[in-house]
């Protein structure tokens, strides 16, 4: 019996882990602590998890620890995992500064202790069959790329300035970040930005676009908005348009959807693909059992970090920056 | 009725004499080119009389000269004729240069004549009706907008000129200026312009290629995305096509050519496999906007698209240019 403790609940991704969790064979969640009791307390009702006092007490106590709490207190979870010598998966972004991931992937090296980071796209089969399409040279030489992580404006702590950092751009640049970073072994060298709060009425952007320079020559564009309406039928996208010398790639990771429509609930599309998080989960049960490495690293986390930090620093001097 | 001279027999010229006769059957067509059998196909298929272009020039009787040659020709052609007295439409883009198309401009305001540019995809439906619902208000205040147009190289230009960018401008001004133009009509001025392009020549791959992105930022703080491809494999079943997506404060629209599709046709004749889409209409974005350019003259009213605003679309598209080359953002004022 494998048994994990989840430190925040935050991200509603945790939920999504919590249940793909449930799902699995010889898994116990050890339990759930969260700053916010009635957050704790509610999410443990909802889940059927035991709530914990004491973060330390539960990490003691488990195998493995998933950290998802606001993007602000991620180096706390992870110090406190590294502390008692557990494997961590961390939601992204990794950190909301640079200073807070490079003390996290020391922590945990210190402590021979691994960390994964949540980036579900890149477990993704068509990532993986768009990774074999490149580098068999299906495509020639890739020559440009333009990308979208849209989503909806979520609310709650994503728009609190301190605990989630900044808004859509620190939300929403990371994964597309990180398949690239895979998908072409490259890094992301410089970066230009302009966004801003165009939608919403709330204290951080939400709409953002990027011009990124990639270690490989190339440059790709990254529209990172929450701009898909309340009414939209789906939360977002992640789409990547490949242009290659020989041909070109449409890589839309969410698109295996069915079109739901009731007359109670209205219209929705409803995703029937991989579940991206039970995969990256199992990947983490093999981190702990298998002491497998991490697809997804610390390292991973803060590469794409460090292009969201720049990508803020370029629109604040309005002009390209080196990551 | 007009007496019509169409400069340039090439795909547009036909897509003009087809237009100018469905119009009015009544419309008498000259046609100019130097290829002989491109001007006698014209005149075979739509009653045009092949002529030379001082030939048209002098003539008292025609009133409208329709320029629908290479972008590098555009500047002599239509002073020239607009000299002469004559009503002039241009396709775009109007120029590859800006004081090109002031000359342009000038020469028209100087003449008393109309002047017109080919922004056609204002005329287009679904572009028409995004204009409708934002004025409607559904979708609030248009705050966003993504907008793909592409597809495989042109290579019917003659002489394969739309591979000579100093002849072509290349994909942000011979393509995506359409978008430029319906986006600054959409939502203003533009301010600061950010992009890249990668112009391959032939010895890198055959037929050419050439892809675009562009990041905008309009006065009024609104954003823009625009991507211009030459970069799809030549032969391709579907081989062109556009995609938008306008997010405003209350909703979105959104259309793309993979649904925009009435027939799909697939068919497998003497072993051969093809396959094609289409949503034909009877409506012709084309001839709606040669028939407001008639319409300009026959009631004395200003052009759909001036030169002016051919200049400014032009503008929009040379600054990206500019960004692409200085590898930095540019601001639409560097460029005048």
């Amino acid at each position: 019996m494998t048994k994990i403790a989840i430190l925040g609940i935050a991200h509603m991704h945790g939920y999504s882990y919590a249940r793909a969790l449930k799902g699995m064979n010889d898994i116990e969640i050890a339990g759930l602590y969260d700053e916010d009791r009635s957050r704790m307390n509610r999410a443990c009702e909802d889940l059927g998890i035991k709530p914990c006092e004491h973060p330390e007490e539960l990490v003691a106590g488990s195998d493995g620890v998933i950290v998802t709490s606001e993007n602000s207190t991620h180096r706390k979870f992870v110090e406190i995992a590294a502390g008692a010598g557990k494997h961590v998966l961390c939601e992204k972004p990794i950190a909301t500064t640079v200073e807070d991931a490079e003390a996290m992937i020391e922590v945990c090296r210190r402590n021979n202790v691994k960390l994964q980071m949540a980036f579900p796209v890149r477990y993704s089969a068509s990532v993986r069959k768009a990774r074999e399409i490149v580098s068999g040279g299906l495509l020639g030489e890739v020559v440009s790329l333009v990308g979208t992580n849209h989503g909806r404006m979520p609310g709650g702590w994503f728009i609190d300035p301190v605990l989630g950092g900044g808004g859509a751009v620190m939300d929403h640049t990371v994964h597309v970040v990180d398949i690239v970073r895979w998908l072409l072994n490259c890094e992301f060298t410089q970066v230009y930005a302009t966004y801003g709060t165009m939608i919403h009425d709330i204290p951080v952007e939400d709409c953002g676009l990027e011009m990124f320079k990639l270690s490989t020559g190339q440059y790709m564009t990254l529209d990172c908005s929450w701009s898909r309406p309340k009414a939209h039928p789906y939360w977002g996208d992640v789409t990547l348009h490949i242009v290659g010398t020989e041909g070109t790639l449409f890589l839309d990771v969410f698109n295996s959807k069915i079109e739901v429509y009731s007359n109670e609930k209205g219209g929705r599309w409803d995703n029937y693909g991989d579940n991206l998080d039970s995969l990256m989960i199992e990947e983490f049960l093999k981190v702990l059992r298998e002491g497998k490495e991490p697809f997804t690293d610390g390292n991973d986390g803060l590469q794409s970090l460090k292009a969201v930090t720049a990508a803020y620093k370029s629109f604040r001097e309005g002009k390209v920056v080196e990551i | 009725m007009h007496s019509i001279a169409i400069l340039g027999a090439g795909m547009m010229g036909n897509v003009h004499a087809r237009a100018y006769k469905a119009i009015d059957q009544k419309n008498s067509l000259w046609i100019v080119d130097p290829v002989e059998s491109r001007a006698k196909a014209i005149s075979d298929k739509y009653g045009a009389t092949v002529a030379s272009f001082e030939e048209v020039l002098g003539k008292g009787g025609v009133d409208i000269v329709d320029i629908c040659t290479p972008t590098f020709m555009h500047r002599e052609l239509a002073v020239r004729a607009l000299e002469a007295g004559k009503h002039v439409f241009c396709e775009k883009p109007v120029a590859l240069k800006i004081e090109d198309a002031r000359a342009m401009d000038w020469a028209a305001k100087k003449s008393g004549r109309k002047f017109m540019v080919g922004h056609v995809v204002r005329f287009f439906p679904q572009y028409a009706r995004v204009g409708e619902l934002a004025a409607a208000g559904d979708v609030g205040e248009i705050v966003m907008a993504r907008v793909y147009r592409g597809g495989s190289f042109p290579s019917h230009g003659v002489g394969n000129w739309f591979a000579n960018t100093a002849k072509s401008g290349g994909v942000f001004v011979d393509l995506s200026i359409h978008d430029f133009d319906f986006l600054r009509k959409l939502l203003g001025p533009v301010k600061t312009v950010e992009a890249r392009s990668v112009a391959l020549s032939s010895e890198r791959k055959k037929d050419s290629f050439d892809h675009g992105m562009a990041i905008l930022r309009f006065e009024s703080g609104a954003l823009a995305h625009i991507e211009g491809s030459w970069a799809e494999p030549a032969g391709m079943p579907v081989n062109f096509g556009t995609f938008y997506e306008f997010v405003g404060t209350k909703g979105m629209i959104t259309n793309s050519y993979e649904r925009e599709t009435t027939l799909r046709l697939q068919t497998s004749i003497d072993g051969k496999p093809k396959y094609s889409q289409e949503n034909p209409a009877y409506f012709d974005p084309y001839t709606e906007e040669l028939k407001s350019f008639i319409l300009s003259i026959e009631e004395d009213r200003e052009v759909s698209v001036n030169g002016q605003e051919a200049i400014e679309s032009l503008r929009v598209a040379l600054a990206a240019n500019l960004s692409a080359e200085l590898l930095r953002p540019v601001e639409l004022s560097e460029v005048f």
